[in-house]
This record gives structure tokens, sequence and C-alpha cells, in this order.
């Protein structure tokens, strides 16, 4: 279509302003997006770069930029080097010259760089502002590619930032001149070629940082943002660079006060008073009648709140006022800033007036309001009612599948947290399912419905809502049923057999459906129900299809006949606690890490004897990925067992290992730590380990039992192991004699994390039947703020976002070891002048795994 | 009648411009060639990455000429400028005898190309101000001109420094160009 249009500018002679028309075409369209396809983009380019003929100046500007749409999808840009350099000399006079200029950097290859650098130099030098910036521009495009053309220019950069600063009537209240652009292009040239320059940065700084010498507000604002990243690499540049952006805080232009504020608010604070500073500056924003300053305010609001929720409290009612006023995205944080501080008591006024709201507003915003509400329910469990009819409502609200999708991943983990409302839940998400468009929607409700409604009291209710899916709905959610139908008959029917009876019933009738995969469902259904090898079709976890697919593509090679009667799960007792996978992030990949390490465990007899494996750690590498022995390391929790599991690789060519062993030791002397009563009890060696061969080695250790009154638990090291390759390094795999050698790998390091499985507290746990109490103060210099170690914290144990209590500097969390009855933890802090202080409180039943987990907690916060 | 459209076509033709290819392998002389055309005068070139295009009037008439980078990495790109041409003038550095093959090769590729079946060409034999030069009729059989039976060609000894033989060269492009447009 393009290319047609584009055959004007082939006529002899060219008719000027039809060829414009077709150019302004072109520009619109590749700028909304449009895809020209490839061979179009060449064709085109080579029409647009005859247009060089024709003197017009206007139609010469126009060609420019095309230039520079085309230049980065064509690679033929070499054939107008010429044209585009002539087009750079002239008098400023001429208005296509900026534009050749910005090009330059577009048409150059690496070869021809330096035949251009005279040229920008020339250009930055310019009196006219157009010319000076777009020869900065131009170099700052050149800094990837040709670092030293680019920092050559650096010299007149400097006199640009200088010569464009003068008294040339600049406005005062957030109107700028466009004369003094050059500053803004020249102080962002000049901030990237000096990043690497740290004293360099704090100069430029310094020499700026009056407000009157840099009079382009974007580059006051690029100068905010430098002396926001500088103090966070530099603590001594902190209190004179505050100073510095409290000033401008207080600048009359909204750009400068209002990015001065954020970076002010995104620091480090010791106490509320800075904060409520802050607030005192951002006050007037708020009220202005502008949104775009409403928005950019009511964020710095947002971020502050997080840190100290009770400053807000002054601005709820102009919050929710803002909330009617019309412009979405204003509601939308102003509702999200009260869902976020709001108590207790004003849950219900809340969830109100987002039940009113939501229908107004896009769905960009429905979800951020979502996620939020569903915070305010984990965060408040005695408002789970109130925000389950909230969710409700919006449910039934006309919606895009994402926002839908949202709310029942919501629901879900409402039904996680809030058992108690398991069947209230699962009957809305049914009322749901029996209205829905979405098929991919309806599976995942099937999905769920599956899984959750055996543990409700009465299965039947749910099971009818699930078949009507099999009369009315699509192949796809047909399919979805009958699975779901097995699940149920499978878990909840072995107590009913009238009921399981029923089921089979219904799968038998779908055993007749017009669809294949239904059929084929239905009969994997139905056969377990019926004894029919029942086990071996519903493996428990992830090793098991591993195992399963081991057993088949063994049977496949010795081409025997499939025969399923003799397999057996290999380690039907071992896998990872269900815990886990609910609550915390699963980290790596645990069907393929437990696959290597049960097949090797086979080998060691012993292991068999150590129960269930509690926690399995994510692997970490214990020497550098180009080493030339490589190590990875994963840890294996028992009850009274620790398994250390790691994989060696030999990555030289030409040497071979025999009797290669691990020798790891507990770490004497480091402060912190407690190796408890660790006993080697096996160590496992690796024959011979030839070039590029990779192999386990498994090394376990037994730990001391503890007796406690009122139950037990183990003497849990808190320490790092020392590792060490003890093998023979022989040059040929017949060599006898060889030469023996150590090859030391980093330590592993075993802490709380290792035992301790988290699960979601609710807070009224709290105060009933624990009988004993740990408890440790202590401070931490490695956080910088509350949110940093609420962070470290929440990423190291795996917790949920929503088990902080924001309100309070709170966290709290529960959990279990392999041993004893769940631990409550309640975790308080203090920013103070150095860092963060704690206060860790630890109820339960046992106290000595109270006490190890007061002790884990500090040894993790301070290592 | 043939006399009246002539003198038609030819008021018609004084307002139309003749486009022209300057084509030739690097430092043939094109860029300098251009600019004796279009001012008179000798200007101090950088080998041309790309292209350089002039309106040059002569005799009457007014060319839209073109002068293609010789560059190795230029010349897979001339044919992309072929289009509407009416003829071609071919620049060889006479003093060049190692890269006449080159040439020889680089005429006979383009002049092969559909869209120049019927473009004249006129092909300079630059650089005759230089001492030891090969001639005009030494380039001719050189480059097998003779062989081109079913086009209008012609080859001239000349100097784009000094400017001896461009107007001789020119003139014969005129005619030729007017010959065939209205033939």
């Amino acid at each position: 279509m393009i290319s047609q249009e584009a055959r004007v500018f082939n006529d002899t002679p060219l008719n000027v302003s039809k060829c414009r028309d077709v150019l302004t075409k072109i520009l619109h369209t590749v700028r909304s997006g449009d895809h020209i396809p490839e061979g179009e983009t060449t064709d085109l380019f080579f029409a647009v770069s005859k247009l060089f003929q024709h003197k017009d100046p206007n139609l010469r500007q126009l060609v420019h930029l095309i230039v520079r749409e085309l230049a980065g999808i064509t690679e033929d840009v070499i054939m107008i080097t010429s044209s585009v350099m002539k087009d750079t000399v002239g008098g400023s006079e001429l208005i296509f010259r900026p534009n050749a200029i910005r090009n330059l950097c577009r048409v150059i290859d690496l070869s021809t760089v330096q035949a251009i650098e005279r040229s920008l130099k020339t250009a930055i030098n310019d009196k006219s502002h157009a010319v000076a910036s777009a020869g900065i521009i131009s170099s700052y495009h050149l800094y990837l590619p040709a670092t030293e053309s680019s920092r050559r220019t650096l010299p007149e950069t400097q006199d640009a930032l200088s010569s464009f600063g003068g008294s040339s009537g600049l406005g005062m209240f957030g109107t700028h001149s466009p004369s003094s652009m050059p500053q803004y292009h020249a102080l962002g040239l000049l901030i990237l070629l000096k990043r690497n320059d740290r004293n360099g940065l704090v100069k430029l700084l310094q020499s700026f940082q009056r407000a009157d010498l840099v009079r382009n507000p974007l580059g006051v604002v690029l100068l905010i943002r430098l002396a926001g990243t500088l103090i966070q690499t530099d603590s001594q540049l902190k209190s004179p660079l505050i100073a510095v952006l409290k000033g401008w805080a207080d600048h009359k232009t909204d750009m400068i006060s209002l990015e001065a504020l954020r970076t002010l608010a995104g620091l480090t604070y010791s106490n509320q008073d800075d904060a409520l500073a802050i607030i005192k500056v951002l006050s007037p924003h708020l009220q202005s009648p502008r949104a775009v300053v409403k928005i950019m305010a009511l964020r710095i609001l947002k971020l502050l709140s997080k840190q100290f929720p009770s400053i807000v409290s002054p601005f709820n009612r102009d919050l929710e006022n803002s909330i009617s006023l019309g412009n979405k995205v204003i509601s939308t944080l102003a509702i999200a800033i009260l869902l976020q501080t709001g108590s207790e008591d004003s849950v219900e006024r809340l969830v109100g007036q987002v039940k009113t709201f939501i229908p107004d507003i896009s769905d960009e915003f429905r979800l951020f309001i979502v996620a939020s509400v569903e915070e305010l329910a984990l965060k408040f469990p005695k408002q789970t009612q109130c925000i389950i009819n909230l969710l409700s409502t919006i449910l039934r609200e006309e919606g895009s599948s994402a926002f839908k999708e949202r709310i029942i991943l919501s629901y879900a983990k409402l039904i996680q947290y809030s058992p108690e409302f398991r069947d209230e839940i699962l009957m809305q998400l049914c009322e749901f399912v029996e209205d829905c468009e979405y098929p991919k929607l309806a599976i995942l409700v099937l999905n769920i419905l599956a899984v959750e409604s055996s543990q409700t009291r009465r299965t039947g209710p749910f099971v009818r809502y699930i078949y009507n899916r099999i009369v009315l709905e699509n192949s796809n959610v047909r399919a979805a049923s009958v699975a779901a139908l097995s699940t149920i008959c499978q878990n909840g029917g072995d107590n009913d057999t009238t009921f399981q009876r029923s089921i089979l019933q219904l799968l038998t009738q779908a055993t007749d459906d017009s669809d294949d995969e239904v059929r084929d469902r239905a009969i994997t259904g139905i056969s377990p129900c019926l004894g029919l090898g029942k086990g071996w079709l519903t493996p428990k976890t992830d090793e098991e299809f591993g195992d399963l697919e081991d057993h088949l593509t063994g049977l496949v090679r010795t081409d025997s006949a499939v025969d399923l009667s003799d397999w057996q799960p290999r380690l039907a007792s071992s896998h990872l606690p269900t815990k886990h996978l609910e609550t915390g992030p699963v980290v790596g990949t645990v069907a393929a890490r437990s696959e290597a390490f049960s097949s090797i465990s086979k080998l060691v007899p012993m292991v068999s004897t150590f129960g269930r494996v509690w926690t399995a750690s994510a692997t970490e590498h214990l020497t550098e990925p180009e080493a030339e022995y490589v190590l990875e390391a994963t840890k294996y929790i028992y009850a009274q067992h620790i398994v250390l599991h790691v994989r060696v690789t030999n990555t030289l060519p030409d040497v071979w290992l025999r009797d290669a062993s691990l020798v790891s030791v507990p770490a004497l002397g480091e402060a912190l730590s407690d190796h408890g009563s660790l006993t080697q009890v096996f160590t496992t060696s690796i024959d011979v380990l030839g070039p590029g061969e990779s192999k386990d080695l498994l090394v376990g250790f037994a730990l001391e039992e503890v007796l406690e009154e009122r139950g037990k638990t183990s003497n849990y090291p808190l320490c790092k192991l020392i590792n060490t390759l003890k093998f023979t390094a022989a040059e040929d795999v017949n060599d006898n004699a060889g030469y023996e050698d150590d090859f030391q790998v980093e330590a592993v390091a075993l802490g709380l994390a290792d035992y301790f499985v988290a699960e979601y507290a609710h807070t009224e746990s709290w105060d009933s039947g624990s009988v004993s109490e740990a408890q440790k103060s202590f401070k931490s210099t490695r956080f910088r703020s509350i949110s940093d170690s609420v962070a470290y914290i929440s990423s190291n144990l795996g917790l949920e976002a929503q088990a902080v209590h924001v309100q309070s500097n709170q966290l709290c969390f529960g959990g279990k070891l392999p041993f004893g009855s769940y631990i409550d933890v309640k975790v308080r802090m203090a920013p103070v002048e150095t860092g963060v202080a704690f206060q860790i409180t630890a109820r339960g039943e046992n106290k000595h795994a109270l006490d190890f987990v007061v002790r884990g907690f500090l040894q993790m916060v301070k290592w | 009648m043939g006399g009246t459209f002539s003198t038609l076509f030819s008021k018609l033709w004084s307002k139309k411009e003749v486009r022209i290819l300057i084509l030739g392998l690097d430092n043939a002389g094109k860029t300098t060639l251009l600019y004796r055309l279009k001012i008179g005068e000798v200007v101090t070139t950088v080998p041309t990455i790309g292209f350089n295009v002039e309106s040059v009037t002569y005799k009457n008439l007014n060319f839209n000429v073109w002068d293609l980078g010789g560059q190795t990495s230029i010349r897979p790109y001339w044919r992309c400028y072929y289009a509407n041409t009416a003829a071609v003038i071919f620049v060889i550095d006479a003093t060049d005898r190692e890269r006449l093959e080159t040439a020889r090769e680089e005429l006979y590729a383009m002049l092969n190309e559909d869209e120049l079946k019927d473009a004249a060409l006129l092909v300079f034999a630059n650089k005759q101000d230089q001492p030891g030069v090969l001639g005009a009729a030494e380039i001719s059989s050189a480059l097998g001109l003779a062989s081109f039976k079913e086009r209008s060609w012609s080859i001239v000894g000349c100097s784009a420094v000094t400017g001896e033989g461009v107007s001789e060269g020119m003139d014969w492009l005129v005619t030729t160009v007017q010959q065939n447009e209205t033939a």
C-alpha cells in the first residue's frame, strides 16, 4: 500500500506537495507502530533517498524525519551517508539542519564514525539552541556503539552547558523556553559520559546545585535523580545532598519540587519528622487542580504511607473526596492508599466505596484494586466475610478475563488462609461457572472445585454444578469437568460407596461423549475407582512421574511388553512436604532436583531410614561455573539427619579423577555459629570421573535428638560446612599412578531458612494456648530501612508479603520445624540511626525449638 | 510531419529533467566531474559514501545528475537508482591499468540490467592530464565497446580537472538523448 503511493518519489519532475503528503502518511504509519514488511522497507528507503535530489527545505526536513524512523529497520542507510553529512553544514537558517545532525549517529557505521566527530563538535558549539541540542543528542546516541567518539565531545558539551544557562528570559512557573534545552541534553550526556567516574559526577552536581545555574527544569530533574543515586552509593554525601534536595523541594516549578520530594521520600528515614517535613511541602501539590501534579503527589504519598501509615490520616477525608473526582488514575491511587493504610474498623466503609467505584474504571485499575483488597483480607482475617461479599459483587460485573481470573485467584488464596469460608467461596465459584463466558476461567474454577470440594462437608451440591458443565459446555470445559469428577471420586468417594457409584455413573455417561479427549479422561477416571491399577495413574509427586517415565523408557528400550504391575514408585514416602509447596515460593525445579537425588540416595540404604524429607534447599554453586571442577550442592533436611548432595562435573579435557570424595566439616570459630551435635554418618565416593562427566556425591550427618517436656526436637546446627573435594588425578583412564589432590570449594551454610517451613499466622493464635516464649532484641546495620529488612526476611523464609503488618512495623508469621508443633513468631522493627533494631518473640510448646528459632533468626539477620 | 513533432517535443523537453547516472570505480573522478558540470570549477572531494545529486543545465537542457559512490561496498546499491535513466556516464581512471578489468566487469554487469537497456552510454577516459595515461582508443578496445551493437555509445578522453574533452562528450550526450527521445 505504502510502496504503491511511494511511486510518486520516482516521478520527474517531482511533485513536492504530493511527496510531502505521502511522507506524512508513511511517518504516521511507522510512528503508530504499524509493521512494514521487510522487503517493502528496502524499496521504500531507496525511494525516499531519491528525494534528496530536491532542494525544498520542508520536503527535506520530512525526508530526514523518515530517515530517522527507517534507519533502525533497514541496513542500507549507508547510501545516504554523504547526503546527510552534507545537510549538517550550512547556516542555522536551514530548518532541516538539526534533523540532519540528529540523523548523523543513525547513518554512521564504525568505519566512518571519525568523519563525523568534527561535524558534531561544530554543531554542539553552534549558537542556535536547536543545532546544539541536535549535536549533543547525536553524541549521546553514539555512546554505546562508539564510546570514544562520544567522549571526545565532552569539552564542547561542557561549554554548551554553561553557555546556554545565561539569563535568556526563562519562565519561572513551569514554563521553560526551548532555548535552554541544550542544558538538559548536555547534562544528560555528561552524566552518561561520567557514569563510571563517581568523583566527576559529584563535582558536576556540586558545580550546578545552585538553582539558578541550570535554567532548564528538565535539567534540574536530571540533577535531582543524580543526587538520589549518589546518596545511595555514598553515605558521606547524604546530609549535604539532602539539604540540596530540600532546597529544590521548595522550588516554584512543580516538576522540580515533585521530583525532589519523590527522591526524598524514597530515602531512608530515621524518624517521622523528616516524613512530616515532606508531607508539609507536599500538601499544596495534593490540592493542585492540575491532575498530573496531583497524581504525582499521590504517588509520593503512597510511597511514604508504606513506611509511616499514620502520617496519612490527616489526608483521609481528602483522599475519600478524591475518589469521586472523576479522574480514574487519581481515584485508583487514592483508594489504594486508603486500602493500604486502613485500619480494621474502616474496612467495611472502604469496601463500600470500592463497590460503587469498580464499575466505572478500566481493567488495568481494577486488577490493582483487587490486589489491594486481597492484601486487606489477609491482613484482617476478621473482615474476610466482608471482602468475600465484595469479591462476589465485582465478579458479577462485566469485565475482561484477566480481571475475573485475578478475582478467582484471590478466592483460591482466601480458601487457603481462611478455610472456614471454603464452602461459601466454592458456592460462589459454582454460581460464577454457571454463567461464565470464558472457557479458560471455567476450567480454572473446575480445577479449584476438584481439589477443594472434597474437603467440604457435603460434596454433592458441587458435583451437580460440575456435571452441568458436561451437559452444557464445549469440549475443553467438558474434559476439565470429567477430570474434576474423577478427582472427587478418588478423594472423597472412598467412605461413601453410594456417592462413588453415582459419580461413576456420571463418568460412564461421559464415555459416550463426542470428543475423544473427554472420553479418554472419563475412562482413565473410571478405572482407578473400579480398583484397576489403583495408585499408578495418580502419582503423588512430580518425582513419581519421572520414575514412571524412566520405567516406560526402559520397557521401550528392551522391547518388552508394557506391564506396569512390577512398577513401584521408588520414593513413595519421601516427597516434599505439601505445606511447603502451598505457602512458600518453590525455588528451583523440585522435580529435576529430587529425581537425581532419589536415584543416587538408593545407593545408600541408610537414607531410606531417615524418613520424610522435610525441606530441600535450592541448588547452590560451590565453584565458579568456569572452574576446572564444577560443584553444585543441595541440602536435604530430615527430622534427625542432614544429607548434602553434591554434583561434581569434570570440565578438564584430559584428566580422570579416581576415588573422588567430599570432605565436609563444620567451620569452627565463626561468630554466631553453633554446629550442635553434627556427626557424619556416611559419605559416598566416585570411582572414576572422566573428562566432561558429571557424577553425584552424598554426605550424611546425624543430629542429636533433644527430649523436651512437651515433645522432642533435634539439635539443629547453625553453621557453615567447609567442603574439600579429595581425589587422585590421572592423565589416562588406566593410569594407576596419578597424584592425590585437594580442591577447596565454597562453604555451605546451614541456617534457620533450611529448617523452618513458614505458614501464615492468624493473629488470634498468638494469645491462645502457647506455653513457652523466647525473646531477643538486637540491632543490625545491614539494612537501610524497614522495608529492606522485611524484604530480606520474607524472601529468606518464604513468607507471603501479606504477613507484614505495616502499621506497627511488625512482621507476624508462624511455621514448623521438622519436629514439634506450630511456632508463632512476631518480629518488631524500629529504625535506628545506624540501621534497624529488631525484637523477635517466638511462642510455642517446645522451649528448645523456640530458642533455636530466635538464635537462627539472629544469625540469619546478622550474617 | 516529423519535423512539427520534433519541434513540439523539444519545447516540452526543455521543461523536463533528463536523468543521468555517473558511475565508475572509486577514485575515477566522478564527483569532480559532477561539480565541473555543475559549477565549472574543481572542488576538493572526499570518497562518496552514498551519492551526490545535482541539477545541471547544459545547452538549454536540464539534467538531473546522480553521482553514485564507486567503493566496493556501495556498488551493489547502484541498481536501486537505474529506473528512468536516460544515459549513463561511465568514468574510467585511464591511469589505473590494473583495475581496467574490474571496471570492464562492472560496466558489463550494469549494462545487462533490464532497466538500462535503452540508456545511452558515454565513457569518459578520465585523467588525460596525467603522464602515462591510456588514450580513448586503448580504453575502448580494452573494454570491448565495439561489441555494443544495439546501444548508442561513445568514448571520449577527458580531464575533469582541466575541463579538456568534457564538453565534447556532453555535446554527444545531448544530441543522443534528444534523438532517442524523439525516435
